[in-house]
């Protein structure tokens, strides 16, 4: 089974070094030197080993062979007479546990030969495995290890990225401009499909988490800002200010041009996300500048989202920038800003979702408008808001467009006594129109009101002609949590015993 | 330790005084000067006729004579010259009378003399005005007499009284509405380092009008001077070698209504010696600057650990002042003292010179406005649409401590100067403000706190000599100057919470923490040789020489951020980081910092360059009335640097990012169209470089603006990448430039002059957004760029309405000019896009910081027999646009301010003894605005500031 990405690299280069000879009768027949060799060394497998030889001469190099375990690996022909040879090992999976033998072979023009040995000891093959760079081959991230990310890593363009069920993935430390990510950029796929029984889990190297567990063993779920998020990245259409047709997303330097989405392809696919829980992330670049939980920019229909749980992200828990993906079976747990943000048009649709809201959620719906002239809007149906004292159910804005049906709202607080949470507001002149004009529609509605509380004083702006007041656990419509059941952390920490 | 150095200097150069009795004679000093060239006259005799004692004068047409006090008159006197005399010179037993600018003109048939009263020649402007009537090249100018007159303070606020200059927020000049980029500062003559991290130019503000002797705008490029400038080279001259005894010690004051004595004025409680302008370490780093401190994340799940320890304790060691308080604001005030002499000895004369400055100015502006408008979405609408509107109050205060000291040494045939500089200057800022966002995906209100502080120092040393040989037939001139100027800004706080919740998110900005520094350090050299010779039969001058520079520049940020997690919040912004809020193995989710730092900070470079110069220039009479300078200088100009892109994909290891070798010609002609009376031509080429940054693969986000700053070197595309917008190949900018000038020179300084000018551009560098990125600027080379302008200078003493009005003066300059600059690919599709209904797009706008007229005038009043002088003075800029709109952003221009200030100074006393002075600043009132403007809409505030009026005093003493 050669599933392991890591091939043999190997890189010998030879640099001349030509020295002038000032002594017109040289003497014959010396020997010839090969330092700078280290006789042992270390690795784990995926790791390198690099050194750098000294060789000469002074009758003439003729050539190099390295060999390893005995089989050439390359012939360097060699002239004058000194050269440096930089010399690059990777350890496979194939090497481990073993002590690899390289012998390097110089000999001169006259048949003279020098030889030096190097033995590498290759360590077990490791089962957490860091990414430093970019990947820019198809990858596969193997069950039951675990990956960090060394930073932004961004699977590019024309590659795929498999993550196969009960991986681990975990952000490297690091805030700003140092935030670490997976990004899935434009013409890039990932094929992240969990199982039920196994998803596959984004969180931060301080998790302790380790491939099989769903809980994890030493973070509460409101722990957020650890690392940044997952973003997917296609070329979707979007409604960007100004009528570009393309943009940068937010968190990533537009100098890093893999942080472009949007475009004009329909039907695109950028893989799929199936069972996967992405927890603790959201670190913060700027005011304005975050890395939400799941972040899919200009995302192409075809491509599949379901189940899929953000717990503890910093900032929002799923937003979505223009773009027709559906998401279907999804869930948002202490979201620190907004639990599900939509904006730039987005065409697709959610359906069966739950959001818990946490201390610090703003809105469990925030509904943005076109930013273009290009219009579309989206639908969210049949799902579960639990409230928060500080949260709002949603906040329509900016020209808000689409259609809003069979959602159940509960447990938030009454806006009279805190200056307007807990409700459900229209915002803004555009917004007000496109709710009169029949663009941005709500039906079935549900809520379960605090005491005292009145249908109208929660829904805003006409809103409430389209919800019902019903008891605790009396709603007619919302999500079907058993989409959630076995794999969630929410499920397993007893957070959908109230839906 | 550097300002023990300046303390020490100053303390050896009073006891070098104290052994130096005074002679009970009086002393006659004087300068004599050819008329026709302003060239200094060696080996002139000056005659006391009545006591028939005399001097010669040396290389520096100086000269000194003993006499008894009482009143005489000098017959000096030189072959082929008329002779001069010079009535009703007065001397005073010990005292030194000063006599300058003594013009001799070659004769003309007879033999005739001139006769001048000694009261007609003081020194003013004129003396400036004769050095700039026989430049080779185009300058203006402003003296020391002028800041006096003016009431200026600082060098920023002096030098926009020169025709066609302007400067932007205090600070920053512009020569012909060109900034930046595009006009040099210069110290002494030598390059000296900025203190801006994003400019390539001095803030001028840091030179207090005290140390200087002039400051002297060059508009058009002779061979000798540096060749990266296009609208002018400023050369700030401190003061020099002082003909008499001068000891002053002066206080001065202001007091603005609006500002001091406020009971509402924000502050905060900085360090002990803030009011020396440094901070004492109060705001020092607690991690003294370390990149492997634990981060949150390393220690979250595991408190107890050593890591876990040592994050508490370094959380726990953060100032916890993150807002400041309201109280009572006090008035400017400041003191000067400035010493200096010369000292005869028989085979040398010795010059010293004192200048130390202190100077503490608050401000307070209230319901100051800072907002974001954009362009709505649909292009039937034109009403700008608010973004973020941020209004409320801040206090300033800015310390400014300056120490000049100079020896200079003349000899027979050689003239030695060596100067140490020293500026300090500390500005503190409170604000507290309302913050209203309405952007897209956030809307939200705030309150916000802001505490900056920002400390910069200059130290520059010069070491400079100049030499005659044979006669005065070369003149060898030699400067070294080191200079080393650093900007921090230790621990600027930004704390936002948001309303009516006082909660902390990342919607609205969590609270940050930035210590920045940067440091740059500079040598200088330069030598010119002159020689004098004939060309075309006649006299003429070869100029020929070099220059070296060497600039490092060391740039760093680093940034904490604040996440607060559960912490309930009060609003007080100095109970977030109360102990029992912060992270702690019982409260796990506190508040804990984030350093945005680590691993890699791309906020940090390291940048050197070169630049290797040398000349050749001649000064010919091709014809009777005609001069012309010649000439071409050569730059070889190598930048390096050291830095990362934000992943740290890219590393720049002292990489060389620029290496250019360029020629260029001058052609500077002068018709003596009659006596008095110039006609000036020229031509040039000169260069504008990028800068440290713009050559790099940077990418520094300012946590304050939310903006990204891009390096030039990467490049933008869109359209799935099948269109380049920004090919990535930043390059230096050629100019080429041409002058014509009509200037007329009268008696007592007064004069005309009208210029024109066209200057065009081959590839400028702008600041460009991102079309993907509104938040990010990229400098780009964009098309050509040209910029043509008017300019009219007079100063017309007001004797020729009435006689009785001899004693006013009018002085005027006007600056038209018309630029135009073709937009970048990226520019104009996003102006396209956003086009309103109705609009048309060009290609082409104006250049940024571009003033479309420039006015300063006034009235002065000058009366040395009752020592009153006054100016009343008034200055405006036209509309200017400041940042150019991008996407839905819209053009921001500059609102016209109009300065009117007034100055009165009185001297009292035997020998002027006491000087007084009393000024009016901004007696108009007026406001300082920027606005957002659209087609079709109403303008917007972006900024607007009350500076409201000022009322000011100074006192001075000389003994």
């Amino acid at each position: 089974m050669k599933k392991f990405n890591f091939l043999l690299t190997l890189f010998a280069a030879v640099t001349l070094v030509f020295t002038s000879c000032d002594d017109d009768d040289p003497t014959p027949n010396n020997g010839v030197t090969i330092t700078g060799i280290p006789a042992t060394a270390t690795v784990e497998v995926g790791g390198t080993v690099e050194a750098t030889g000294s060789v000469s001469a002074p009758d003439g190099l003729a050539q190099l062979v390295i060999a390893k375990d005995g089989t050439t690996l390359t012939t360097v022909p060699l002239s004058g007479t000194t050269a440096s040879a930089p010399f690059s090992y990777t350890a496979t999976a194939d090497d481990a546990g073993k002590n690899v033998v390289f012998t390097f072979t110089v000999t001169d023009v006259d048949g003279d030969e020098a030889v030096a040995t190097h033995v590498l000891t290759v360590g077990a093959e490791a089962t957490t495995i860091r990414l430093e760079s970019n990947i820019t081959s198809d990858y596969t991230m193997e069950s039951g290890k675990v990956y960090i990310l060394g930073g932004r890593i961004t699977v590019t363009s024309g590659n795929n990225l498999t993550i196969e069920p009960g991986v681990v993935v975990k952000g490297e430390v690091g805030t700003g401009a140092n935030a670490s990510a997976l990004i899935i950029a434009r013409g890039a796929t990932i094929m992240a499909e969990g199982e039920a029984t196994s998803p596959i889990i984004f969180t931060t190297v301080a998790d302790e988490i380790m491939p099989g567990e769903i809980i994890s063993p030493n973070l509460d779920p409101d722990i957020s800002g650890l690392w940044g998020g997952l973003l997917v990245l296609g070329n979707a259409k979007g409604s960007f200010a100004g009528d570009i047709t393309e943009t940068q997303i937010e968190g990533i330097p537009p100098s890093d041009t893999n942080g472009l989405y949007g475009g004009s392809a329909e039907g695109e696919s950028s893989g799929t996300l199936k069972y996967i829980s992405i927890r603790h992330g959201g670190a913060n670049i700027g005011e304005g500048n975050e890395i939400n939980g799941l972040t899919l920019g200009g995302v192409g229909s075809a491509t599949v989202i379901e189940y899929v749980e953000v717990i503890g992200n910093q900032d929002d828990g799923i937003e979505w920038f223009g773009g027709e993906v559906n998401v279907t079976n999804a869930i948002v747990w202490n979201a620190g800003d907004d639990a599900l943000d939509t904006d730039q048009a987005w065409s697709g649709t959610l359906d069966n979702f739950i959001v818990i809201s946490g201390g610090e959620t703003d809105h469990a719906l925030e509904i943005d408008g076109p930013e273009g002239s290009f219009n579309a809007g989206h639908t969210l149906k049949n799902g579960s808001v639990k409230g928060n004292d500080v949260t709002e159910l949603g906040d329509f804005r900016d020209g808000a467009r689409g259609t809003f049906s069979n959602i159940y709202f509960f447990g938030f607080a009454n806006p009279a006594d805190t200056e307007g949470r807990g409700d459900l507001s229209l915002s803004g002149d555009a917004t007000v129109a496109n709710f009169a004009g029949g663009a941005l529609t709500f039906s079935s509605l549900e809520i379960t009101l605090a005491e005292g509380v009145a249908l109208s004083d929660v829904f805003k702006g006409g809103t409430a002609a389209h919800a019902t007041a019903v008891a605790a656990g009396a709603n007619t419509v919302g999500a079907d949590k058993a989409a959630f059941a076995g794999w969630s952390w929410a499920d397993a920490a007893g957070e959908l015993a109230d839906f | 330790m550097r300002r023990t150095l300046v303390i020490s200097c100053l303390l050896i150069l009073t006891q070098f005084l104290a052994g130096f009795a005074f002679a009970q004679k009086g002393t006659l000093r004087g300068a004599i000067f050819e008329e026709a060239t302003g060239e200094p006259l060696f080996g002139v005799s000056v005659l006391v006729k009545e006591t028939s004692t005399g001097a010669v004068t040396d290389f520096d047409g100086k000269f000194e004579i003993q006499v008894d006090p009482g009143t005489y008159t000098l017959q000096i006197s030189y072959i082929s010259y008329s002779t001069v005399e010079l009535t009703a010179v007065e001397v005073k037993a010990g005292e030194v009378n000063v006599i300058n600018d003594i013009l001799m003109a070659e004769e003309a048939s007879d033999l005739e003399t001139v006769t001048v009263s000694a009261a007609a020649i003081r020194t003013t402007e004129s003396a400036l005005m004769s050095v700039k009537r026989n430049a080779a090249n185009l300058m203006d100018g402003i003296s020391a007499s002028t800041f006096r007159q003016i009431g200026d303070g600082d060098a920023a606020s002096a030098v926009k009284r020169v025709t066609g200059v302007s400067i932007e927020g205090g600070k920053y000049i512009y020569v012909r509405g060109l900034g930046d980029r595009y006009t040099k500062t210069v110290l002494n003559g030598v390059d000296v380092p900025g203190l801006d991290p994003d400019r390539n130019t001095i803030q001028m503000d840091i030179f207090p009008t005290n140390v200087i002797d002039n400051i002297i705008v060059s508009k058009s490029f002779t061979a000798d001077l540096p060749a990266d400038f296009t609208g002018g080279v400023v050369d700030i001259e401190t003061k020099d070698f002082p003909e008499e005894k001068v000891a002053k010690i002066g206080i001065s004051g202001g007091i603005n209504p609006s500002m001091h004595f406020n009971s509402n004025y924000v502050t905060y409680d900085g360090g002990k010696t803030d009011w020396l302008g440094y901070d004492d370490g109060t705001r020092e780093i607690p991690t003294g600057g370390r990149t492997d401190i634990p981060q949150y994340a390393d220690v979250v799940g595991n408190p107890n650990s050593p890591l876990g320890q040592e994050y508490q304790s370094i959380l726990g060691s953060f100032n916890k002042t993150l807002g400041g308080y309201r109280t009572n604001s006090l008035m400017d005030f400041g003191l000067s003292f400035s010493l200096g002499n010369q000292l005869v000895r028989p085979r040398a004369t010795w010059g010293y010179n004192v200048a130390l400055t202190y100077k503490n100015e608050t401000e307070f502006y209230q319901n100051a406005e800072f907002n974001l408008y954009a362009k709505p979405r649909e292009a039937t609408d034109t009403e700008l649409e608010p973004l973020e509107r941020q209004m409320g109050d801040y206090g300033v205060n800015n310390v400014l401590l300056g120490g000049l000291a100079g020896i200079a040494l003349k000899t027979e045939a050689s003239k030695f100067k060596l100067n140490f500089l020293h500026l300090q200057n500390g500005e503190s800022k409170a604000g507290e403000f309302d913050f209203v966002n309405t952007n897209l995906g956030a809307n939200f209100e705030a309150k916000q706190y802001n505490l900056e502080y920002s400390q910069r120092a200059l130290t520059s040393v010069l070491l400079g000599g100049t030499h005659y040989l044979n006669g005065r037939s070369w003149e060898i001139n030699w400067k070294v100057a080191p200079t080393k100027s650093t900007i921090e800004d230790p621990d600027v706080r930004f704390t936002r919470f948001r309303l009516p919740n006082n909660t902390v998110s990342t919607e609205v900005g969590l609270p940050t923490r930035i210590w920045r520094f940067l440091e740059e350090e500079n040598v200088s050299g330069k030598l010119d040789l002159t020689r004098e010779m004939f060309f075309f039969e006649r006299e003429g001058k070869l100029k020929f020489g070099g220059n070296y520079v060497y600039k490092n520049r060391d740039f760093n940020i680093q940034s904490f951020q604040f996440a607060t997690g559960n912490t309930d919040l009060t609003g007080d912004p100095n109970q977030i980081l109360d102990d029992e809020n912060l992270f702690a193995p019982d409260n796990r989710n506190g508040v804990r910092y984030n350093a945005d730092f680590i691993p890699t900070n791309p906020n940090q470079y390291q940048s050197d360059l070169s630049n290797v110069a040398g000349y050749v220039s001649a000064e010919l009479k091709p014809a009777d009335k005609l001069k012309a300078i010649v000439g071409v200088r050569m730059e070889k100009y190598t930048q390096y640097y050291t830095g990362t892109n934000q992943g740290a994909t890219i590393v720049l290891d002292n990489e060389k990012v620029l290496d250019d070798l360029d020629f260029f010609p001058t052609l500077n002609l002068i018709f003596n169209l009659k006596e008095n009376q110039n006609l000036r031509l020229s031509a040039s080429r000169t260069i504008a470089r990028p800068s440290f940054k713009e050559l790099s693969y940077a990418e520094i986000l300012d946590p304050i603006t939310g903006r990204t700053f891009i390096g030039g070197l990467f490049q933008e595309t869109t359209n799935g990448g099948t269109e380049i917008l920004w090919d990535g190949n930043l390059t230096s900018t050629r100019i080429n430039n041409f002058d014509l000038r009509w200037e007329a020179f009268q008696d007592r300084g007064q004069m005309f002059s009208v210029s024109a000018f066209y200057k065009s551009f081959d590839k400028p560098i702008e600041m460009v957004q991102f079309l993907s990125d509104p938040g990010a600027f990229q400098p780009r080379n964009v098309g050509r760029g040209s910029v043509a302008g008017l300019e009219l200078e007079f100063r017309k003493s007001l004797k020729f309405i009435s006689p009785s009005l001899e004693n006013f003066n009018w002085n005027t300059n006007v600056t038209l000019t018309e630029s135009q600059i073709k937009m970048s690919e990226s520019e104009f599709r996003s102006r396209k896009l956003t086009a309103r209904e109705g609009e048309t797009v060009k290609d082409t706008r104006d250049m940024a910081g571009q003033a479309p007229f420039i006015i300063n005038t006034g009235l002065g009043y000058q009366n040395y027999n009752t020592g009153w002088e006054a100016g009343l003075y008034y200055n405006v800029q036209g509309s200017t646009l400041n940042y150019v709109g991008f996407g839905n952003r819209t053009d921001t221009y500059t609102v016209p301010f109009h300065s009117l200030n007034l100055n009165i100074n009185k001297t009292f006393g035997a020998d002027e003894r006491i000087q007084t002075s009393l000024g009016v600043q901004n007696i108009l009132n007026d406001k300082k605005e920027l606005v957002f403007s659209s087609y079709g809409a109403e303008d917007q505030y972006f900024t607007r500031l009350a500076p409201g009026t000022k009322l000011s005093f100074s006192f001075g003493y000389s003994f």
